[in-house]
């Protein structure tokens, strides 16, 4: 069940970065939050391009809204972490998370 | 047998207000002095005392359990009895995210450039009268 949600939550990505041809995204990385709260997901979308020059909270309220709309049927679904980096900012936040 | 004392946090209640008010006004300062990260970094530990104390009112005990003693703001906020009210209210959810996104990223990736926009985002997150998330947790504290 839970994949099915992380998979229909990277689908609704993929649909959000056609809207942008800009964008290349290189990496998108979703999973349930670590707290372990049910059906609440954490959200980190890589861009190999098309990040750079896109204001980060601009970009992540865009697409905040827009999965909001694309999973308005699973109401349950909650997206409480929601990142949006450049491959060299996602360089740097992994060399210290992992 | 392990007594109920060594299954507590050390801190009470008021001394998780105390640290509060403290917080605050290092926060506030500084916010003055310009220094944004600082003050993000401040922001997130202001959420989770409020979600502690709120924890405290709403399982009416003065001492939480050793279980509480995370940085986990989503945990904090499930067991506060508020997580229904934040749900549902879709700004006010989207302000929780906010503050943990640039929090952790302020933990997490050093080096993170923390403009005085994004601190500004995120103060916005916790203060909008309407739907700021300290706001909205000043009635439980």
């Amino acid at each position: 069940m839970k994949q099915k949600l992380v998979e229909k939550i990277k689908q609704a990505i993929y649909e959000w970065a056609k809207q942008y041809p800009q964008v290349e995204l290189a990496e998108i990385d979703v999973y349930p939050s670590p707290s372990g709260v049910p059906d609440v997901f954490h959200v980190i979308v890589v861009a190999a391009k098309g990040f750079e020059s896109w204001d980060q909270a601009d970009r992540e309220d865009d697409l905040y809204w827009f999965l909001q709309k694309q999973l308005d049927d699973s109401n349950d679904i909650g997206i409480s972490l929601l990142l949006t980096l450049t491959e060299e900012e996602s360089d740097k936040y992994e060399q210290v998370t992992y | 047998m392990a007594t109920l004392e060594s299954k507590l946090i050390k801190q009470d209640v008021a001394t998780l207000h105390q640290a509060f008010q403290l917080q605050k006004r290092e926060y506030d300062a500084l916010r003055s002095a310009g220094e944004w990260a600082g003050a993000v970094l401040h922001a997130g530990v202001l959420l989770e005392l409020a979600l502690k104390i709120a924890i405290c009112k709403h399982l009416d005990i003065t001492r939480l359990p050793l279980a509480f003693k995370v940085h986990e703001l989503d945990f904090l906020l499930y067991c506060s009895g508020l997580w229904n009210a934040f749900f549902n209210n879709k700004k006010l959810y989207r302000n929780f995210g906010i503050v943990q996104a640039r929090w952790t990223m302020e933990l997490r990736y050093q080096g993170a450039v923390i403009t005085e926009k994004k601190s500004n985002e995120v103060h916005e997150a916790l203060f909008d009268q309407s739907s700021g998330v300290l706001t909205f947790l000043s009635s439980f504290l």
